[in-house]
Parts: structure tokens; sequence; C-alpha cells
């Protein structure tokens, strides 16, 4: 039981989900892809522990987002799917998302190749998930994720909202959407220039179709 | 062959690119040679304006201050873009100098078409020293080098006291009235007269504008302020606020983590560094208690508020002048009202103690260069505001609970006193007197209960819709999961496992299971898109486009009981100021209330228009249907709060409606039958723009 996807073997998938309901049935679904799940049942150790564990049982993961159940977890499915990015191992974060949701997960957004509903999660979408990440890691970007350096510009400040929030529009994208970001995706040493009409630079992936896809990364203030 | 030595040389054009060109305003550049004196250690210095109201006036700036002899003015005053002091380095007074690099001097000498400079060293008492520059000479020269000048060793002159003179003569253009206003104000400002123990430095100008100015900083209105915030940056980067009412005595207090709360979580990368800000509530009521008149108090307010930022205990400009709210407070302000100060009821100051420069002046004195240590000094004077506003408002918040409280006890007093007066009137009058306040009391009663109830109904409701929204969140995040893969797995493996078996036993069952569970997120993504906190922002509300995300929303529920919204829509896309959640809300009640009325009746088709109108910026919008109509309550009373004709209604929908829309400054009506047969609601609304 294993696929070989763009030159690597998977074999055995982490699943991590603090439902004990949710994890059973995904394993199924990984069983129907050819694969090993490896259910993450116990209260999982600090993040950095966790991904060297992980990484040393398994070949992937698919990761819910909400791992709060308990004490499953200290972090959430977005911290762990960026980390596993970093080691360029494959991780899908599976879940269903709302607004509050994406603002949250926008700061990781860069390091997460693929975000899917959990409605979408079959044995296919598995395989083509695990193959588009390990193609981000060679630099081989499907559409959707290819970082262009972009220019953006601020329309809005709000930081009474919770998270405090920043509203943004790309005229190289959509330039009629306003994009709603956190202020904690900027550093802290430009935070200073958020402000109405400013504009910057950012890496970011102007070829995602849908708001939620969007990231930003390395910004450029004059 | 021997190389050619060169050098590089500056063409006269560059005095000018470096003085007029980078200078600000005039009374900065006279600032600039006041902030001379004062690194020259002067305790007194005079800036005299002489027929400066036209073009050839003169301006005088004289001070007490150590003097410079000839060496000094060759080496220092003379060279252009070179700081006069090493860092760290204090005057004799003990004042980190301000270090003025000369570009703003020369731009204050060039002012006129000659300077002339006479200064007299401690070191050689009966000696003086005197340099004038024409500046037509460089007019008329090709290179800098070009001019020489020379500076003259002459007796002292006995007339003046002063050790350092520099006369500006044959003013280029005149200084407006506006200007020496300015100026006024800058060198009042200029060494924090505000600090219980200053400088000692006191600049004057000799100009009727000063003189008025003078006496009006001199009335220090701080013992009037409601509330007095110092908060502190030490070496280590770690703040404190503590904040004090009009006596003195402490209200709150805050260590560096309690600051924070919202921020950043290290510590403050900036100099030590001490917040001052006094804040006025500006109204009758507080200042009848007080010594001072509210009008005093806002005339101060208005000419020096604001927050002043002192760099080792020189002000820099612009921060706190009018218009510049570098800490934001009014933007503060205007998100969140309560509680918080603005530039016009307030003045404080921003102490810097920077010894080793960090905070660097831009050359054209327009401020700081915006680099990471300025942010920070920004970000904890910004910190302490919003510390002291969270602060405020659990005040505010006790005190309402606390006038909750006293408010039947107030009212029973009032009775009392009443009915003593009634007492003390004429025998035959009381009766009346007693009918009519009995007739006044009851109604008054009766509208405190009906607000009582509708109290108590938000609360009701809002109570309901947080555990809805709970419930709708977890309810997407586990059963709803569970259930979606679930069957997606059981028809996978059925029709992989049973084939055309699966297609006639049990791929109906499933497709209803998916179906349902569908349905059953459709539930939880309204609850959750209602609650959305950026819908309560106040901004630009495109109407036709909110009405049709909210039907998109509610597509499942009107599939499901077969409602047709038709939308009839103006051909244009109006929009108006206000949040999107109020406007929501009364399209969301009306469907709400359509869905309710069909399920009450047999009707074949069931349908519900929205139509919009314009005319001029007046937006009419008519919600109707074909259902029963308003029967058994008078459209009068619709939108009273806890009517409902319906067992277990709030009552609350309609009235949520009125109150929304009186909030985005319109009026609502109803028709008990309109012209689909069913209850028609009508709205006009004002509009930005179509």
């Amino acid at each position: 039981m294993s696929l070989n996807l763009a030159g690597n073997t998977i074999t055995r998938v982490d699943v991590v989900d603090d439902k004990e309901d949710a994890r059973k049935i995904i394993a199924m679904t990984v069983d129907e892809a050819q694969l090993l799940p490896v259910l993450e049942s116990n209260p999982l150790p600090p993040l950095s522990q966790f991904v060297s564990q992980a990484i040393a049982k398994a070949d992937a993961a698919i990761c819910d987002y909400k791992l709060s159940l308990g004490t499953y977890a200290q972090f959430n499915g977005a911290e762990a799917v960026a980390m596993f990015y970093d080691h360029k191992w494959p991780a899908l974060l599976c879940t269903t998302w709302g607004k509050a949701d994406i603002d949250a997960m926008r700061v990781y957004r860069r390091k997460i190749p693929i975000l899917i509903r959990t409605d979408d999660l079959n044995p296919d979408t598995i395989a083509v998930g695990f193959e588009c990440c390990i193609r981000e890691f060679k630099s081989d970007f499907s559409p959707g994720r290819r970082p262009w350096r972009t220019l953006v510009r601020i329309e809005d400040v709000d930081e009474q909202l919770k998270p405090p929030m920043f509203f943004v529009v790309l005229p190289g994208w959509y330039s009629s959407d306003k994009i709603r970001l956190p202020l904690d995706l900027i550093p802290s040493t430009f935070r200073g220039k958020i402000k109405p009409g400013v504009r910057f630079h950012a890496q970011a992936n102007k070829g995602a179709e849908d708001q939620d896809d969007l990231y930003f990364d390395d910004f450029e203030f004059d | 062959m021997k190389p050619i030595e060169v050098s590089l040389r500056f063409s006269t054009s560059i005095l000018r690119r470096l003085g007029e060109e980078l200078n600000p305003s005039p009374d900065q550049s006279i600032v600039e040679l006041v902030k001379n004196s004062y690194d020259a250690d002067a305790v007194d210095c005079t800036i005299e304006l002489t027929k400066t109201d036209r073009a050839g006036g003169t301006i005088r700036v004289s001070d007490n201050g150590d003097g410079m002899d000839a060496e000094a003015i060759r080496d220092g005053w003379l060279v252009l873009g070179q700081s006069l002091k090493p860092p760290g380095g204090r005057t004799k007074l003990g004042r980190i100098r301000a270090g003025s690099k000369g570009l703003g001097r020369l731009a204050a000498l060039r002012m006129g078409l000659s300077a002339t400079l006479v200064s007299r060293p401690r070191t050689n008492p009966r000696r003086q020293f005197r340099l004038t520059i024409n500046w037509s000479e460089y007019d008329e020269a090709a290179l800098v080098e070009d001019v020489m000048l020379a500076i003259k060793e002459e007796p002292i002159s006995e007339k003046s006291r002063a050790t350092t003179e520099i006369t500006l003569e044959g003013l280029r253009s005149s200084i407006t009235r506006m200007d020496v206003k300015r100026l006024a104000r800058s060198l009042l400002l200029l060494a924090d007269p505000f600090a219980e123990n200053p400088e000692g430095f006191r600049p004057i100008l000799k100009a009727p504008e000063f003189g008025d100015l003078e006496a009006l900083v001199k009335n220090r209105y701080f013992r009037d302020a409601e509330y007095h915030l110092v908060a502190r940056v030490d070496n280590n980067g770690k703040g404190q606020a503590i904040v004090t009412d009009w006596r003195g005595e402490e209200l709150f207090s805050a260590g560096h983590e309690d600051l924070i709360r919202e921020g950043q979580q290290e510590p403050y990368k900036c100099p030590p560094a001490e917040f001052d800000l006094w804040l006025f509530i500006l109204n009758k009521t507080t200042f009848d208690t007080r010594s001072s008149t509210l009008q005093e108090v806002k005339t101060w307010l208005q000419t020096f508020g604001g927050v002043h930022l002192y760099q080792n205990g020189l002000r820099v400009n612009p921060y706190g002048n009018p218009g510049n709210d570098w800490l934001e407070m009014n933007l503060m302000r205007v998100r969140g009202p309560e509680e918080r100060p603005s530039t016009n009821n307030s003045i404080g100051r921003v102490s810097v103690i920077d010894t080793d420069e960090l905070l660097i002046q831009k050359t054209d004195r327009s401020g700081f260069i915006e680099s990471d240590t300025f942010l920070e000094v920004k970000r904890f004077a910004t910190d302490a505001l919003k510390w002291m506003a969270r602060r405020r408002l659990e005040l505010a918040e006790m005190r309402r609970a606390k006038e909750r409280a006293e408010a039947p006890k107030r009212s029973d007093r009032a009775k009392d006193t009443l009915e003593q007066v009634i007492e003390s009137t004429q025998p035959k009058s009381r009766a009346a007197l007693r009918e009519a306040f009995g007739k006044y009391d009851r109604a008054k009663e009766k509208e405190v209960s009906s607000l009582r109830r509708e109290v108590q109904l938000y609360r009701t409701l809002s109570t309901a819709g947080i555990t809805a929204a709970t419930f709708a969140h977890e309810s997407a995040g586990n059963p709803i999961k569970v259930i979606s893969l679930a069957a997606n797995t059981v028809a996978r493996r059925g029709r992989k496992l049973l084939g055309e078996k699966y297609t006639s036993n049990l791929e109906e069952p499933v497709e209803l299971i998916k179906k349902s569970t569908d349905a059953l997120k459709v539930l939880g993504n309204v609850t959750l898109s209602l609650t959305d906190h950026e819908k309560r922002r106040a901004g630009r509300v495109e109407i036709h486009k909110v009405i049709q995300t909210l039907l998109e929303t509610f597509k499942p529920f009107l599939d499901d009981r077969e409602v047709d919204v038709i939308l009839d829509f103006a051909p244009s896309n109006p929009f108006l100021r206000g949040s999107e959640a109020a406007f929501e809300s009364i399209i969301t009640n009306f469907l709400n209330n359509s869905i309710v009325w069909f399920a009450g009746m047999q009707i074949a088709e069931r349908k519900v228009v929205i139509r919009t109108q314009i005319a001029g910026n007046i937006l009419t919008l008519r919600v109707l249907d074909n259902a029963t109509g308003i029967v058994g309550i008078s459209t009068k009373d619709i939108w009273l709060p806890g009517y409902s004709t319906r067992p277990n209604g709030t009552g609350l929908g309609l009235t949520i409606v009125r109150d929304a829309v009186a909030d985005l400054g319109g009026t609502v009506d109803a028709i008990e039958h309109g012209e689909l047969g069913g209850a028609e609601f009508i709205i006009e609304l004002p509009i930005l723009g179509a």
C-alpha cells in the first residue's frame, strides 16, 4: 500500500484530529487511497517535538485546523502544516472554515499548499494534494500558488476588530475586492507603516482564484 | 605626468538648495537659531522683529550664552553639515545639546540680504568678534569658496549685555501675523513650559502676539484636568503607567504586562521616555466646581493642546502642532468614542532622553525619521492611551451599574418631595394635583415596564444568538463533518462493493443524508455569517449587493420552503454609509416573517418581491409577499417590542427593523395587504449615491 507521487513514495499518513470519530472516518478515506493511516490518538507533545515524531513514523499528514479539544494539542493545524512545510514534508490542512478561521490561518497561508474542505476529502484529492505539496517543495508551483512580487494598497485599518485587521486591495488581482488581513501578518518593524493609502510590495500568489487562498510574504515598504 | 589634483567644489546655488529649499517655514528657521542659544547654555534669548510685516525688515536674535571667539566661529558656526558636539556630551548646565547641523541656521541666515554675527566669548570679556555675510556676494560668485569672509576682532561695545547677537537685515519677504503667532507658540513650547523643573531656558519674542500667548501658557490649567496619565519606559524597555484624578489621587496603575496587553509582548526598544497626558472633560457641569472657566480651558487647549514630543528637553516640530495627531488619538476616538481623549480635550508631552541620538530628525525638520526607535516610542505612547481607555471604560461600566441601582431610590426621593409640595398647597387643589400626578406616574410606570421588557427580550435573544453561534461552530467542526465524510465513504465503498445493488437500494437514502447535511451546514453558516463583527463597522453599504449575498445564504432555506424571492432592483448601484449588520437585519427580519407567515397557510406559489426605486438621494425599498398579510394586530403596534401574533414569537423582529432603519436615518411603514395580497413594507433611506 503506497503511492509514488512526483518521485516520492508515500506509504503512511499521519491522521491528526482532536475528535476520535473524525480520525476514524479520515483513516477510512486514507485506506481507500491505498495508504496506511497512522492515527494520532493520544495528546500531542509540543509542536516541534510532534513534527519530528510524525516525520519519523509517517510520510505525510492530514491535519484538522482546530486541535484544542481537551488536552489534545497546544497548537493548531495551520501551525503544524506550516512547520511540516519547513521540513519539506507533505501535509494537507483538511477542515471546515469561516472568515475568522481564514484570518487566523493567513499568517501561515504561505506554507499551507493545500487547504481542503472536509467534504472534498476523498482518495483522489488526498493523492493530488500530496503530489501538489511535493511539487511545491521543488519550486514547481501550481498556478494558484506561484508567488509574484505584487503591489498592495492599504484601504483601511481597524484596530477595534479582534484581532486588529487592515484591509487591502491588490490592483494586479481582482482590484475591486477588499481583502481583510490580520495586522499580525506584518512584521513588527513595519507595523507602524500600516495606514490607509500606503502602498507596499509583497510576494503573493496572484494566480489564486479565491481570497481564502491568498498568501502574503516578504513585505517591502519604502 | 603628474596627476592634476582636484576637489569637489560647490556652486553657490547649493546654499539656496540647502537653505531656503529645506526650510519648512520662517518660524522653524528662527527656532533653529534659538536652539543654538540653548546649546550655548544661554538662559535668556531674545528675538526682536522690526518692520517685518513687509520685505526689508530686520530680525535680531541675542542671547547670554557662552559666546564664540574667531576660532569657534570659523571651525563651528560657519561649518555646515557638521554636528558641533560629541554624542552624549552635555553642556556646563547639564543640557544635552540639540545638535543642530547648521542647515536650519543657514536657512535662517539667508532670510535677509545680510546676516551679522557679533559674539563675545566669556573667556575674553573685553573683546568681541564680528562677521558679516552679504548674500549678494554669493549671488555674483560661481563657487562657495570664491567668497571670502572676514571675522573682525574689536573692543567690546558697552551697549549690549548679550554675548551673541545675530542680525538679519533686509528680509527677502515679510513675516505674516500667522508666522509670528506660530513662532511665538514654537518658542513658548520649545523648552517644555509645562515641566515642573524646566531647563531654565526661556526664549522671549518681542511682539504683541507673544505677550498674549505667554500669558496663556503661564495659566497652567493642569489642576482642572479630570485625569492625568503618567507613563514611563525605563532603560530596559519596561513600561509602567499611572492615572490620577484631578486631586492627584491614584485611580489606576499598570505594569509592563498590563500596558502591552493588546500589543506585542517584547520590551519597548526605545530610549527612556515619559508620557504625560492631561485629559479634560469639557462640559459645564464639570467646570461648575472649578476655579477656571470652561472657555478659558478650551482656549488654552486650542492653542497648546495635543501631545508634544520633546527630545532631550527641546520640542521637536511638528508633533502636537494643530492638525498633527501623531498618536492618532482622534482616529481612535472616532472608532471607540467612549472614554477616549482627542487633541481637542487633552494636552500632553512625550519626553525622550536620547543621549545616543537614536531618534534622528529629518533634514527638512519635518519630524523624526520613522525609524524602529521612533515607532517604538509611538507604540509605548499608544499602548498607554489604549490602557487608559480600557480602565476608563471599566470605570464607566461600574458607574452605569451604580446609576441603575440608584435610580429607584432617586425616584422614591423625588416622589416624597412631590408629596410634600402637594401637602403645602391649598387643600382644595391637593386632590386634583394627586390625581394628575397619579396619572403621570402610571403612564411613566407603563413606559418603564415596556422598556424593561424590551431590554429583557434583547438580552434573551442575544443569549440565544450566542448559543446558536457556538452550536453552529461546534456542529460544523464535529458531527456535521463526520456525517458528511461518513456518507461520502459509504457512497464510494457501496458503489465499489455492491455496484448496481448500491444504486438501486442505498444510493437514494445516502444522497438524502448528504442533502440534509448540506442543509444543516447552511444553518450554521447563516448564524456565523450574521455574527461576523466586521459587519458592524460603519462604512459603505452597497444595498443590492448585501441583499443578493444574503439571499445566497438563505437560498437552501427558501428553496426548502418553496419560497421564490424576486428581485426587482433599480438599474444602478445605490449605496449608503452605515453598518452592513444594520441593513442586513432589516432584510433578514422581513424574510423570517414571510417564511413564518407562509408556514401557516396553504398556497401554491409562495412569493416575496424585494423592490428598490431611487428618487434623488432617497432609496425606497419595498418588501412584499403573498402570505397572510398583517392580521390581528394594527400596523401601528407591529413595531412595538414584545407584540406578536405568533404563540412563541419574540415580537422583536419588526422592532429591530424600526431601530435599524432609524439608525440608517430612514423611515419605515407597513401596509396590511399590499400589491401581492400579503404584507408590504416600505422603507425610505437616504443614500450617498447610486
